[in-house]
């Protein structure tokens, strides 16, 4: 019975030992040190477009510029978005006030849609052509509305 | 009943045939198996441990443990997809209101 149970907590420390060796070495692929510490947003553009520490300070710069205005933009949308909405469920016919809105709401989406692209484009033009290429073709259905985040978040902002 | 009485009925309850060798042995072997019988989650436990003892046994179970531990370790990272969508989020002011 003592050998059994020798065994089995050798088994157990075995497959411990193992998770913590995979989750380490996992986690240090993706590590890019202090910059992705406090925006591990971006350990996607570091990790899979393979760059270099020059570019990674231009992306993370560049990004860190956007910030601001994308939260502006993400309450300038939401704001709109909720005026729409309180207004459609008002009446039961299309008022001027809310042609007003809808309009607005679309301007408004414009914009962001606008500066998402300026700002997509921005970071390209830091990569190289295949990097830019990748970055594009990854990028642009988030910004054009083809793709949609699945994951159920919100912005951390 | 007085001793000597009882010595008597011993004696005669016996009888005269012989026992065959094999039958204490064969006795507690049926009280063993009935005791396992009566428990079936200890005769699991017997079984597993039994197994555990043996050398196959034992590099089967450290092997299946390292096996999940890896699977584990690789399941609990992040995958790329999702750092991809944590990206995109971050740079979407349209993220917020997609989920509505």
């Amino acid at each position: 019975m003592k050998k059994a149970v020798l065994i089995l907590t050798l088994a157990l420390l075995a497959g411990v030992a193992a998770f913590c060796l995979m989750r380490h070495h996992k986690m240090a692929e993706s590590h890019g040190g202090p910059l992705l510490d406090s925006m591990p947003e971006l350990a996607w553009v570091r990790a899979d477009l393979h760059l270099t520490d020059e570019q990674f300070a231009k992306v993370s710069d560049l990004h860190v510029a956007y910030r601001p205005k994308c939260v502006e933009m993400c309450r300038c949308m939401e704001q709109s978005r909720t005026k729409v909405e309180a207004l459609s469920r008002k009446e039961r016919t299309v008022t001027p006030e809310l042609e007003s809105a809808i309009g607005e709401h679309a301007e408004v989406s414009a914009r962001c849609q606008r500066a998402m692209l300026k700002h997509i484009y921005d970071t390209a033009a830091v990569l190289d052509r295949n990097q830019a290429d990748r970055y594009l073709n990854t990028m642009l259905p988030y910004a054009l509305g083809d793709a949609q985040t699945d994951t159920g978040g919100h912005h951390s902002h | 009943m007085k001793d000597t009485e009882f010595d008597d009925l011993l004696r005669m309850a016996r009888g005269n045939d012989p026992l065959p060798a094999s039958f204490r042995p064969a006795i507690w072997q049926r009280i063993n198996e009935a005791e396992l019988m009566s428990r079936p989650g200890q005769r699991v436990v017997r079984t597993f441990v039994a197994a555990c003892v043996r050398p196959w046994g034992a590099a089967a179970g450290i092997a299946a443990m390292v096996t999940l531990g890896l699977w584990l370790g690789d399941m609990t990272v992040p995958n790329a997809k999702d750092s991809q969508v944590a990206y995109a989020e971050s740079i979407s002011p349209f993220a917020h209101t997609y989920h509505k």
